[in-house]
């Protein structure tokens, strides 16, 4: 292992670069934890989830004075999601992160991660044409209209994206983010 | 190089085609050389920039597998470098440094990140090794190093050292070309005119002319030269017929001159052989005068004698004995002056035998010095006919000889005359001209001695023989008024004399005299007053060494 020179002069966050460091060590340690059998899927849920955030743009409507994400029936990702919202920003926008039911209105946010199978149909009915990246684990959530999906492949978290779906949503996605992706038309 | 190769570039032709060679390579090599520098840093850039550009959209596509931790994307980005014929090798490193991917070979352990953080590039063992950051929002999340590959400098590099090769080959090959092309136009003509030149040189035919050439007179300079080369030969050609003809005036001139000289030598040959005559008359009276001074003082003598005779005493005798001659018995007994007369008589015998004695003896001088005038005009006929008459003499009874023939004169001088004779082997001279020698030699003496005392004048005269120089030796020496230093070196020359009434010849035919006789004659003096030395000096010959011996 090499430490980095710091070979730009930009100014940063020293605290944020301290987030992310341990963010994508965690990533890291997630990933190869995993791949020894353990699952430690909702941190490195809420580390992809960010990471989404870069690679997804939102149309202009959406542009309101925080970026929300909603929780629908998963209390898993509760705390580092509200650990995410704390230390970090989308677009110089605090995060702020929200546990709501299905038939809420659902439209101010920016994200909604299903937690709950259960909830998929209806969760992906409600959102269709609100310009809301849904996102949900287990192979083939992305089938059933989910924007994102979650899946396990030879024991690396891997995902999906439904890009249709996206299309529906108004939402446009990186080609960066498309190639890590597994393609669902 | 032999020695044929060497003359050949010395020619004009060879001068001129080497140096066109040597000018053409040089300017060649430099150009190439510029080229390849200024095509090395272009490539060195154009490879930094290739690299630059990679890196960036790399950079671009290796951000998400950086993000999402998809080590296999970041290889599948990283392996289409492979597309890249100028990178050689990439390291991908997350976050917290730690190597993530890689392209090419494996990361070096002696592989460090270098120190100054503002350099983005570097050149590391003959490789350009680039670093770039991958930033997102500002915050770096990786670090890309991408390795140039220097084989494809080094391809290029070939590639320019073939270029330039042929480059040079044709360059030199063109270069050869129009040199020979040059030096047909230039060091042809030259070459021309050194032939020519040469045969006039070797033949002095000076009505040779360089020929007209069309393509050669297309350059004026050259055809000034030839023109003013032919003027400068019909110049020549214009002076040596004036030189020929001079030349014959001046054989002509010599051929006078010469006939002219010829004649004032016969002329000057003619006064030569009168001034010889001149001088051996000279010579001749010089020395019968001596010997006729020599006869005087005899006659002088008998003169005296005769003066001084007591015949006149006889005489009176006779008359008395006249007077008294009836009665003369009586007379010589009684008579007193009678009484005398027997013994008077007796005296005047006496007397008139010793005259007659000394008259006899210098009769015998005269008689002797008549010879020696007889012997010296014999001299002269020798002379005549060129023959010299030699003969072994001893010298020490010619020296008594002069001696007594100067014995009156040197007497009345009062002059001491001291003989130091060794005992030395007979001489070969002529002996006329070597008594001359001795008599010249004893009157200078005698004369030098005028003023001296008479207890002072004294005459020495000895013989010596030095055998290790086969030589004899005879000096006379007087203690007369002596030689100055500067008269010594004069006083063999002809004129030259301190006499008042001298003619300057005496010792000049000394000295010639001896020298005629394989002699020598040398002078010496101590200075005014102090008297002087000649030495006659004889060189013995094998023979009469031997007989010394």
């Amino acid at each position: 292992m090499i430490s980095l020179p710091n070979l730009s002069h930009t100014d940063t966050n020293k605290s944020a670069r301290l987030f992310l460091k341990k963010f994508i060590g965690a990533l890291l340690l997630a990933t190869s934890l995993m791949a020894s059998g353990q699952v430690i899927k909702p941190k490195v849920q809420t580390a992809f989830i960010y990471q989404f955030t870069r690679y997804i743009e939102w149309p202009n409507k959406k542009n309101l004075n925080e970026f929300k994400i909603a929780l629908i029936g998963s209390s898993a990702l509760q705390p580092f999601l509200e650990e995410l919202s704390s230390q970090k920003s989308v677009n110089g926008k605090s995060i702020s992160i929200s546990s709501v039911e299905p038939d809420e209105d659902l439209s101010p946010f920016h994200i909604v991660i299903i937690g709950d199978s259960k909830f998929l149909e209806k969760v992906v009915q409600r959102t269709e044409g609100l310009e809301i990246l849904t996102i949900a684990s287990g192979e083939g959530a992305a089938a059933k209209g989910v924007i994102i999906g979650f899946f396990l492949e030879k024991e690396k978290m891997r995902f999906e994206i439904n890009r249709s779906a996206a299309e529906k949503q108004n939402l446009s996605i990186s080609s960066q983010l498309l190639k890590l992706a597994r393609i669902i038309e | 190089m032999s020695p044929a190769l060497m003359e050949k570039t010395k020619t004009l032709k060879g001068q001129l085609i080497q140096m066109q060679l040597i000018g053409a390579i040089i300017v060649l090599f430099v150009c190439s050389c510029a080229f390849i520098v200024n095509d090395y840093f272009i490539l060195q850039k154009s490879l930094k920039r290739n690299i630059e550009t990679s890196a960036r959209i790399l950079g671009k596509n290796l951000l998400p597998t950086l993000a999402f931790a998809d080590k296999e994307e970041a290889r599948k980005i990283l392996a289409s470098l492979s597309a890249e014929p100028d990178i050689d090798a990439a390291y991908l490193f997350d976050e917290t440094g730690k190597l993530f991917a890689h392209y090419g070979s494996p990361l070096p352990a002696s592989f460090s990140l270098p120190e100054n953080s503002d350099r983005l590039s570097r050149y590391a063992g003959g490789e350009i090794q680039l670093f770039h950051q991958l930033t997102e929002n500002k915050e770096t999340i990786g670090l890309l190093i991408l390795k140039g590959r220097p084989g494809a400098l080094r391809k290029e590099f070939k590639a320019y050292a073939l270029i330039v090769s042929v480059v040079v080959l044709a360059g030199l090959f063109l270069s050869f070309i129009l040199a020979t092309y040059l030096q047909y136009q230039f060091s042809g003509p030259m070459a021309a005119l050194v032939q020519i030149a040469k045969r006039i040189s070797n033949s002095s035919d000076y009505s040779l002319r360089i020929g007209k050439v069309s393509k050669q007179e297309q350059i004026e300079e050259i055809k000034v030269l030839s023109q003013e080369f032919n003027r400068m030969i019909e110049k020549i050609q214009d002076r040596d017929r004036q030189i020929n003809s001079a030349n014959q005036d001046l054989e002509h001139q010599v051929e006078i001159r010469t006939q002219e000289l010829k004649e004032a030598q016969k002329i000057a040959l003619q006064n030569a052989h009168a001034a010889g005559m001149s001088e051996i008359s000279t010579g001749i009276l010089h020395n019968i005068g001596n010997i006729v001074n020599s006869a005087n003082v005899s006659i002088e003598e008998m003169i005296k004698i005769t003066q001084q005779s007591k015949l006149k005493g006889l005489r009176k005798i006779n008359s008395l004995l006249e007077e008294e001659k009836n009665s003369l018995g009586q007379f010589l007994t009684t008579d007193p002056k009678g009484k005398l007369i027997p013994e008077y008589l007796q005296q005047v015998t006496e007397t008139l035998t010793e005259e007659q004695r000394s008259i006899r003896e210098e009769i015998d001088n005269l008689v002797k010095k008549v010879v020696l005038i007889k012997d010296v005009v014999g001299t002269q006929q020798v002379y005549a006919r060129g023959d010299i008459m030699r003969e072994e003499i001893d010298l020490a009874s010619l020296i008594r000889e002069v001696l007594e023939m100067q014995r009156i004169s040197l007497g009345r001088h009062s002059i001491k005359v001291i003989s130091d004779f060794h005992p030395i082997p007979h001489v070969s001279a002529q002996k006329i001209k070597l008594s001359h020698i001795l008599l010249n030699l004893f009157k200078n003496a005698k004369e030098s001695m005028d003023h001296a005392s008479p207890s002072e004048r004294k005459l020495k005269i000895s013989t010596r023989h030095l055998p290790d120089v086969h030589q004899v030796h005879l000096s006379i020496e007087d203690t007369g008024e002596g030689i100055t230093q500067e008269n010594l070196k004069k006083v063999f020359q002809h004129g030259f004399t301190t006499k008042k009434h001298g003619h300057g010849f005496g010792l000049h035919f000394c000295a010639n005299a001896m020298t005629e006789m394989n002699g020598e004659l040398q002078v010496s003096s101590n200075g005014v007053q102090k008297g002087a030395k000649f030495t006659l000096i004889f060189n013995l010959n094998a023979q009469e060494e031997k007989a010394a011996s």
